[in-house]
């Protein structure tokens, strides 16, 4: 599939002359051989997923062509928890070849679960492609945790749906920090009343990489929450494109939704892209968006260094400063360490 | 006794506009030096040169510290000959723990590893001294701190890292009456015969704990009059007007 893609297509498009409806590119390796992830999970959490139609048949992923060539090339599994258990699935992602994976996640009511999605591997011109989705019941709790370590001459694309029902509550949280390309697409519907979804991804740019991010919290519920935050650092020549949409649908009274996108840029060179939106079909709701990119601030350098950091060492602990906060939340020390690390290697 | 500090006709501007115009000054070991002086008249950009912001550009004259001409020194070159400043306005650093930062600006100062155990310890005692929450040491640095606490965490860090000369550049400003006498009292301590402190205030409340050897009037970018202790008095009673002309 070395065809031309659109990437994240804007759900309202905007003038064309600023290029950013959508991001153009292809698939790597999408053909290629590819290796399985390793699941930790109790025994019958996790079964082979036979249906392979789409919890919502409309949902595009990064790219419906490219969705569709996952599901037809990849693996395919079913994670259940039932109502009222509990449950921690842990996802190893080894990419010594190509990754195409999907995962269907079903949380029932007042169920409570916790995945941790570890990406790590070498391969190198393939992708590492998953598609996860998540129906999670009523009063259910769920927490996502994701840690991109793959090497940077690797694309991944991610697809993620989501939909809660009444008072579910979701916390994602990314962390970016490999691969050479990445594409990310995470549309939410928040269609149960009063239920909620947090979302934090961190990212740190280097050299000649990409991040691609496409967060769509679409609000068909009453008294439904969502709050973005997408924030990072870019050096070099990387560059980072932020497609964050809040849309309020008919009946979502007295809804609220935010989006912040924060970047730090170290270089000149760098090319951040940010486009929050706001789309509303219901009164009584309220809608909050916020972008800042700005240099190393002065001041903060000036602080640090009366304290006898150089001015490297200086700009270290701004950029790791920023990204830590996500990363202090991973819950698990060694991979809080290794992302620390790798943030460290880059910075 | 050699002098600490050497300020030398020191000329300062920022963007253009000057603000200092031709500061001497000179602080010896075991003195406490005061700048007093209205809002605008460039106490704190003294402070700022001193530690070497490079917002702040010296058109003239020279910071001698220690014996060795500073006036070009990098503000961590500064820092690691025995300056400190506290800020008036002190900046979150969230992602990095109140005890990891100090330990690691006293080892990057030092030049030398600081053992874990006894920091700790150190750094409670420290804390308790300053009616300082320990638990505040895991927390990010100034993150989420009131302005009290921020102020406070200043003096944590000036009492650990034990400079030869702390610049308080408007330490005691925005703090209720308990939070100056306990940031006064920390001061107290941290002074001996073989460091320095100035501090830039106009308030006198900050002064009552302590005993100044100088302190100095600046208006307009200039020192207008220095004296003894008896001078923060005359200040109260007189106010700035009566030192305007003489700038």
């Amino acid at each position: 599939m070395s065809e031309n893609l659109l990437f994240n297509v804007l759900p309202r498009p905007t003038f064309r002359w600023l290029r950013v409806n959508h991001t153009q590119g292809q698939v790597l390796g999408a053909t290629d051989e590819r290796a399985n992830v390793v699941i930790n999970a109790n025994a019958g959490v996790v079964t082979p997923l036979i249906n392979t139609e789409l919890v919502k048949a409309t949902f595009p992923g990064v790219n419906p062509t490219a969705l569709q060539n996952l599901i037809s090339t990849g693996e395919a599994h079913l994670i259940t928890v039932p109502a009222n258990g509990k449950e921690v699935v842990i996802i190893e992602v080894n990419a010594a070849k190509r990754i195409a994976s999907r995962f269907q996640f079903h949380v029932g009511d007042r169920a409570e679960l916790e995945v941790l999605i570890l990406m790590t591997g070498d391969a190198k011109d393939t992708s590492v492609e998953t598609f996860t989705e998540f129906i999670i019941g009523e009063e259910a709790n769920v927490v996502v945790k994701k840690v991109n370590l793959i090497s940077e001459e690797l694309q991944q694309i991610e697809h993620r749906y989501t939909k809660l029902a009444d008072r579910a509550n979701v916390e994602f949280i990314n962390i970016e920090i490999g691969g050479k390309e990445n594409i990310l697409h995470f549309e939410q519907d928040l269609a149960g009343e009063e239920c909620e979804l947090i979302h934090d991804l961190a990212y740190l740019g280097d050299k000649e990489q990409k991040f691609d991010i496409f967060m769509l919290m679409s609000h068909g519920g009453k008294k439904s929450k969502s709050d973005i935050h997408t924030l990072g650092a870019l050096s070099d020549v990387s560059k980072k494109s932020f497609r964050g949409t809040l849309d309020f649908l008919h009946g979502a009274t007295g809804s609220e939704g935010a989006e912040e996108d924060t970047c730090l840029l170290l270089d000149p060179t760098v090319k951040s892209v940010s486009l929050p939106l706001l789309l509303c079909k219901e009164d009584n709701v309220v809608g909050n968006h916020a972008a800042s990119a700005g240099q190393l601030d002065k001041t903060k350098l000036f602080y640090l260094m009366s304290r006898g950091f150089s001015e490297a060492e200086a700009k270290h602990i701004i950029v790791e400063s920023m990204i830590r906060p996500i990363i202090d939340r991973i819950g698990n020390e060694d991979i809080e360490e290794a992302a620390l690390t790798a943030v460290r290697n880059k910075i | 006794m050699a002098e600490l500090l050497q300020v030398k006709d020191l000329e300062v501007s920022v963007e253009g506009k000057k603000i200092l115009k031709g500061i001497n000054l000179t602080i010896n070991p075991g003195e406490i030096h005061v700048v007093m002086g209205t809002n605008g008249a460039g106490k704190s950009t003294l402070a700022n040169a001193i530690m070497g912001n490079p917002i702040y550009t010296v058109d003239k004259g020279s910071i001698v510290f220690d014996g060795n001409d500073i006036t070009e020194d990098a503000v961590n070159d500064r820092a690691k000959a025995g300056i400190f400043m506290s800020f008036q306005h002190p900046i979150s650093v969230p992602g990095i723990t109140v005890e990891n930062f100090i330990r690691t600006a006293k080892s990057t100062i030092t030049g030398e590893n600081v053992r874990a155990l006894a920091f700790k310890k150190e750094l409670k005692a420290k804390m308790d001294e300053l009616s300082f929450d320990a638990a505040y040491a895991q927390r990010y640095v100034n993150e989420g701190f009131s302005g009290g606490e921020r102020k406070k965490n200043e003096i944590l860090q000036m009492s650990i890292l034990d400079p030869k000369l702390a610049i308080l550049d408007e330490t005691d400003s925005g703090l209720d009456v308990d939070a100056v006498r306990i940031v006064s009292e920390g001061v107290n301590r941290f002074h001996n015969e073989k460091n320095s402190v100035l501090i830039i205030t106009h308030h006198n409340q900050i002064l009552q704990k302590l005993n100044p050897t100088f302190v100095h009037v600046l208006i307009n970018g200039k020192i207008v009059k220095t004296g003894d202790a008896s001078l923060v008095k005359e200040i109260e009673e007189k106010g700035y007007d009566a030192y305007k002309e003489l700038a």
